[in-house]
């Protein structure tokens, strides 16, 4: 066989290149679209379109840059096997890692950035993980973890071939660019071959960004897998009760933050009950949270930012992915679009819910009749291409669909016209393109156009409600280095949507009222609308670096709502300063800023809006400092502090309906404590600790009461260990102040509770009771919350694909944590409903 | 209208007092639902249920009817009221009550009843003081034990204040309306004024307490306050009450009478027996006769104006029915009778075990429409 005959030969080439952190006065070989939350070297970095963050030239372009800085030198050499596979098939070629070193030196991190295939990616990565380094050393000479490109050569050479053997010319021959001999140390030598590459670490535009790696992503106990289920973790977000899957982030409403792919607004981020995401953890390259102070680049928010950024595609041949679990299933293919030379990949991606099969037959049991199991979808395709250098642009295609109907034949005593058909759908999809180049003089131009679909529906009784929107959603940003200390951000975007809403349903109570009487009673409101809403905003934002420790972004925003013509102006500011550029290192960090968000269309349009009525209102505050502690620890304390006004909330009226008025304000203030351990080979973890309040006064002379959702003490603790021989293991704990409730039936272990006090009317026109409520609205807070998950995860290795196993058991001792609080008919006894028991998922996943 | 005899019967004792087991009542469909839930969820724990609605074990109001649940503006409006005492005296004889009404609130912002509450505590307040009562407005009488359990056996008449739409703006959308509400109370004792206090924003408590022979408040299960709302619209709109013609057990009439009663076998488990079984084990029910109890409702479920669904069609009222009884377990207290879609559902039919104690016993059907109409039927059974 030729295979067998050949010799083996590779060629290796360090062509390398060197990732670096380097200090903020530093910075300045990025490309302007860089970000990174703290001062940090530990990963590669991207840019917000996933995009490795790389200088647009080699070498001396980046001198400056590295000066000062130590390369890390390989100080061993290791041979990647030439796979019989690629060589009966003739292949040769580059196979290029982005390799990830420790302050040890140590390979922590390899992965194929582009690759032949045939085994020799896999054969080169193997190879990478032995690979020893003397450590990237700052000027002071302290080790810092940087990223560098490594570039393993296998080279097929035309060898005499033996009488006879004349159909086989080709065989492995063993080489390297400078020579046959290992080159590890001599390509160190050879700078002209190096490819640098700047992964540094230009601070945030925001006070605080908390990025989420993919390996957390993927392996964060109690959540599945699922990445966005995995922003409760972090500091700063509040645990939504029960199977509400809402982002409850430093004390803000659930519809208060906004969330983003790849920079486009979706609308919702969970699936049913937040058993999942719509976007799935595989084709994410990283999760960017923003708690507050967030850029300019964001407005129509007055709580936080999620922005999940779909990944790059593989360029290095034809990739897939299965994963079977109890929840759903899903698959993912992806790899180059044939023709076009490696320069477009392409990703295609779904996946179905199995929640009917289970969760349909208990709801017929239940007495409800099934007309359609609860089941969800999801897909994605994503064409990611880089045309020319400089140029990147990205097709991505996406949506979710979640659809339920019920027959509902027994009424509840206390809604009894609440029965009959229930149905509810949900559904988006979303068309993106995006177009980022690089223009001459250090600047660059990023653009994105999105056009989306969305739709509502849900009915129950008499009663529905349907939306169809399309919209469209367009940025573009401008950004150009003005001089070494100075950056500008300069862009537009463009949220347009048409909308019709069909409804008939009951005013909807302020938040917390007590009933008035059953819902299902009360006076219904009906309409059709077709609209046509416009809310475009232009915003600028600085960067700017008067000194090499101080970074201040200073940025403004304006934004037009078209249907009540508001116009709402929203100064900001960001500071860092490093107060100790040396390992460990001290940073303190500061943010203010105004922060407006239009009200919702139903407050704003018939049959319960007023257009008289404008924007929500923020002021955001935060003062906090990040600190080294190790090479591998880190932890940061923030302070944070909103002021809420103008705030849109419900009145009665005169005629019998609700009016809004911009009449209610609040505040939430808090402190957030994060102890990260970064990802290393091993371990990964944190523990966060956030205490908030948040209160909220529906007018200017009522009295200040709490948030449902205000939770004093919120205690995450996670960490991942990988064992060994595939073997990974994980926990996460969590403690969490109970979720606000008004009592109508007081607490009968309270010395005050009064067991004959009349905590209920009867309700004659329906028969039901009205409850009175017992205490001042949401006083009575539920027990803590405590639950402990697990994760076990074992993956095999196989010559051209890996299988993967995994058990997910959440709520791991059965905690029967209380959710809320259930009544009798006529509210003279109560008792505390609890959520999920254990769930323990299984799943299997393999990949090639 | 329909409405039961009179009659005091001989009951068997009041519910209240034997020993009420929390437990939950079990039955086939119940069971199916926790046996699905454990083989999932293997390790979910069993939730206590409460006493079901259905059961009369304490004093109840069980329906509220007025003659015309669509009012126009200047007409008089009877109101009706089915009480019965589930707990009874000593001798497990229903108690005397005080029955009160107190009519006059109409069109309060956000037609919100509590923003009422001040205004009648006001004038609870100047009734105890001595001041006399609004004629039309304010009614007190005292129920015998002859009354009760009798269908619309308490009376109360409301004139329709000739403004109450015209008095509100017309709204930018919907029906222009008005509405009044109508408080009420019945007290297994004496009725008085109680001071104004608001234990939860904006909602006081209610300003009347029922007190005992020796004066010490009272708690729900011998006082009942409520109220009731009436719309009148400025289309003068109506809505008829749906009847309830009669109940039906195992497919025969319900005597309307005590002496006529009709006859069933004891089910020979306690209530705390009734309870005990707990998730997925076994339920002592099984071996007691299940009856079919369905209340008689023809189908006469209204078109609402200007009410379609999302596709256009036309809706209907709901109309539900529920069932009450002073012994024995109905498997579910409401049956929908007419969906807003579908229309008429003939199968409204509950499940009743007999109680254990042999006696006569009352069985109730209120059926309801959404639009506040409403009829009471009293039937009653001999448990041998």
């Amino acid at each position: 066989m030729i295979a067998s005959e050949a010799r083996h030969a590779f060629a290796l080439s360090l062509a390398l290149a060197v990732g670096l952190a380097i200090g903020p006065s530093t910075a300045r070989a990025d490309n302007g679209s860089k970000r990174s939350d703290a001062p940090r070297e530990d990963t590669p970095r991207f840019d917000e379109k996933g995009r490795p963050i790389e200088a647009s030239a080699p070498g001396a372009a980046n001198a400056s840059a590295l000066e000062g800085i130590t390369l890390p030198e390989p100080q061993n050499h290791t041979q990647p096997a030439y796979t019989e596979a690629a060589q009966a098939a003739n292949v040769q070629g580059s196979v290029v890692l982005r390799v990830t070193i420790d302050e040890a030196g140590k390979v922590v991190l390899a992965k194929v950035e582009s690759g032949l295939g045939h085994g020799l990616d896999e054969s080169a990565l193997a190879a990478a993980r032995q690979l020893l380094f003397s450590p990237a050393r700052r000027h002071d000479g302290t080790p810092f973890r940087a990223t560098i490109r490594y570039r393993f050569e296998f080279t097929l050479e035309l060898r005499e071939v033996e009488p006879g053997l004349a159909n086989k010319p080709l065989a492995g021959t063993e080489g390297t660019s400078d020579g046959p001999a290992p080159l590890a140390k001599a390509s160190v030598a050879a700078p002209a071959a190096i490819d640098i590459f700047v992964t540094d670490e230009v601070p945030p535009r925001e006070v605080t960004r908390h990025s989420v790696e993919k390996r957390e992503l993927e392996r964060i106990p109690g959540t599945n897998g699922d990445a966005l289920r995995s922003l409760q973790s972090l500091p700063g977000v509040a645990r939504p009760p029960g199977l509400l899957g809402a982002l409850l982030v430093r004390g803000s409403g659930p519809t208060d933050t906004q969330t983003f792919v790849d920079g486009t607004f979706v609308p919702i981020i969970y699936h049913f009950g937040g058993l999942t995401s719509v976007i799935p953890t595989e084709l994410l390259e990283r999760l960017d949270f923003y708690p507050g102070n967030f850029s300019a680049r964001y407005g129509r928010a007055m709580g936080g930012i999620v922005d999940a950024g779909l990944r790059a595609p593989r360029a290095d041949g034809l990739h897939g992915m299965a994963q079977v679990d109890l929840i759903d299933t899903r698959a993912l293919l992806e790899g180059p679009v044939p023709e076009t030379g490696g320069d477009f990949t392409f990703a295609v991606a779904g996946r179905r819910s199995y929640v009917d099969a289970w969760l349909g037959p208990v709801l017929e049991a239940a007495g409800a009749g099934v007309t359609q199991a609860p089941v969800y979808y999801d897909y994605q395709l994503v064409i990611d291409g880089r045309p020319k250098r400089g140029h990147h642009m990205r097709t991505s295609f996406y949506g979710s669909d979640d659809r339920l109907e019920l027959l509902l034949n027994d009424p509840t005593p206390n809604e009894p016209a609440l029965s009959g058909d229930v149905g509810l759908s949900t559904s988006f999809q979303r068309l993106a393109f995006s177009y980022d180049l690089d223009l001459d003089g250090d600047a660059r131009l990023e653009s994105l156009v999105s056009l989306g679909r969305e739709r509502v529906e849900f009915s129950l009784s008499q009663f529905f409600f349907r939306a169809r929107v399309l919209s469209l959603f367009a940025r573009s940003e401008y950004q150009k280095r003005l001089s070494p200390s100075a950056k500008m951000n300069v862009g537009i975007d463009l949220f347009s949507t048409a909308f019709d809403v069909a409804l008939r349903l009951p005013a909807p109570p302020r938040p917390g009222q007590p009933p008035n009487q059953p819902f299902s009673t009360r006076t219904v409101e009906t309409t059709s609308e077709r609209r046509f809403a416009v809310l475009p905003a232009a915003y600028c934002e600085f960067e700017l670096t008067p000194t090499d420790r101080t970074r201040i972004v200073p940025g403004f925003r304006v934004d037009y709502f078209q249907l009540n013509d508001a116009l709402d102006v929203s100064p900001r500011l960001n500071a860092r300063y490093v107060v100790k550029n040396n390992f460990p290192r001290t940073t303190l960090k500061a943010g203010t800023g105004v922060f407006s968000q239009p009200p919702q269309f139903p407050e704003i349009l018939p049959p319960f809006g007023s257009r008289t009525i404008s924007s929500n209102r923020a002021f955001h505050y935060s003062l906090g400092a990040e600190q080294e502690l190790t090479a591998q620890l880190d932890v940061t304390l923030e302070g944070f502090a909103k002021q809420l006004d103008n705030l849109v909330v419900s009145h009665a009226s005169i005629d019998g309906r609700v009016a809004f008025a911009n009449d209610a304000s609040g505040y939430a203030v808090g402190g957030e404590l994060l102890l990260k351990y970064k990802p290393d080979a091993r371990f990964f973890g944190w523990v966060s600790y956030t205490l908030s309040r948040s209160a909220r006064a529906d007018g200017p002379d009522e009295p200040e009461h709490l948030v449902p959702w205000d939770q004093t003490h919120i205690l995450t603790a996670l960490g991942s260990y990988r064992i060994g021989a595939g073997w990974e293991v994980g926990a996460r704990v969590r403690l969490v102040s109970g979720s606000l409730v008004t009592p109508n039936v007081c607490d009968p272990t309270s010395d005050a509770c009064d067991p004959n006090r009349i905590g209920a009317l009867f309700h004659g026109a329906s028969g039901a009771y009205t409850p009175i409520p017992s205490a001042e609205i949401f006083t009575e807070r539920m027990p803590l919350f405590h639950e402990l998950d697990l994760r076990v995860d074992k993956s095999w290795q196989f010559k051209l694909w890996k299988l993967g196993a995994y058990l997910d058991i959440q709520n791991a001792y059965n905690q029967e944590n209380v959710e809320a609080i259930q009544y009798n008919f006529n509210f003279t006894k109560r008792q505390f409903l609890t959520g999920l028991p254990i769930i323990p998922s299984l799943g299997v996943r393999g990949e090639f | 209208m329909t409405t039961g005899s009179p009659t005091t019967p001989t009951r068997a004792p009041h519910r209240g007092l034997r020993q009420r087991s929390a437990a939950p009542h079990r039955f086939p469909l119940r069971r199916a639902l926790l046996v699905s839930c454990a083989s999932f969820l293997s390790l979910l724990s069993c939730a206590t249920e409460f006493e079901p609605a259905s059961d009369v074990a304490g004093l109840r109001i069980l329906a509220i009817t007025a003659d015309r649940s669509y009012a126009r503006a200047g007409e008089d409006v009877a109101f009706a009221m089915t009480v019965t005492d589930g707990l009874g005296d000593d001798n497990g004889d229903p108690r005397a009550l005080q029955i009160m009404w107190l009519g006059g609130c109409f069109d309060p912002p956000g037609d919100l009843y509590f923003l009422c509450v001040e205004e009648l505590a006001t004038r609870f307040q100047g009734l105890g003081a001595g001041m006399p009562p609004d004629p039309g407005l304010l009614s007190s009488s005292h129920a015998s034990p002859a009354e009760d359990g009798v269908p619309d056996a308490h009376k109360f008449t409301l004139r329709i204040p000739d403004d109450i739409v015209t008095r509100r703006p017309a709204p930018a959308s919907g029906p222009h309306y008005g509405i009044a509400y109508v408080f009420f109370a019945a007290c297994a004792g004496t009725l008085a004024p109680a001071p104004l206090e608001t234990l939860g924003s904006d909602v006081p408590e209610f300003p009347l307490q029922c007190l005992d022979a020796d004066g010490n408040p009272q708690g729900p299960e011998s006082f009942v306050p409520g109220y009731t709302q009436l719309y009148a619209f400025a289309d003068e709109r109506q809505n008829t009450n749906p009847p309830t013609e009669g109940i039906e057990l195992d497919g025969v009439p319900i005597a309307r009478t005590a002496e006529d009663a009709t006859v069933v076998l004891r089910c020979p488990i306690s209530d705390a027996e009734r309870g005990r079984a707990s998730c997925g084990s076994s339920t002592p029910t099984d071996v007691c006769v299940s009856h079919r109890v369905t209340a008689i409702v023809p189908d006469v479920a209204e078109f609402m104006p200007d009410a379609t669904d999302e596709s256009g069609q036309q809706l209907r009222e709901t109309i539900w029915v529920s069932y009450f009884g002073d012994g024995g377990d109905f498997e579910s207290g409401v049956k929908l009778v007419s969906d807003a879609r579908v229309g008429y559902l003939a199968d409204h039919t509950v499940d009743w075990l007999a109680p254990e104690e042999p006696g006569l016993y009352q069985l109730w059907a209120v059926t309801r429409d959404q639009r506040g109409g409403s009829s009471v039927v009293r039937g009653f059974v001999r448990v041998e």
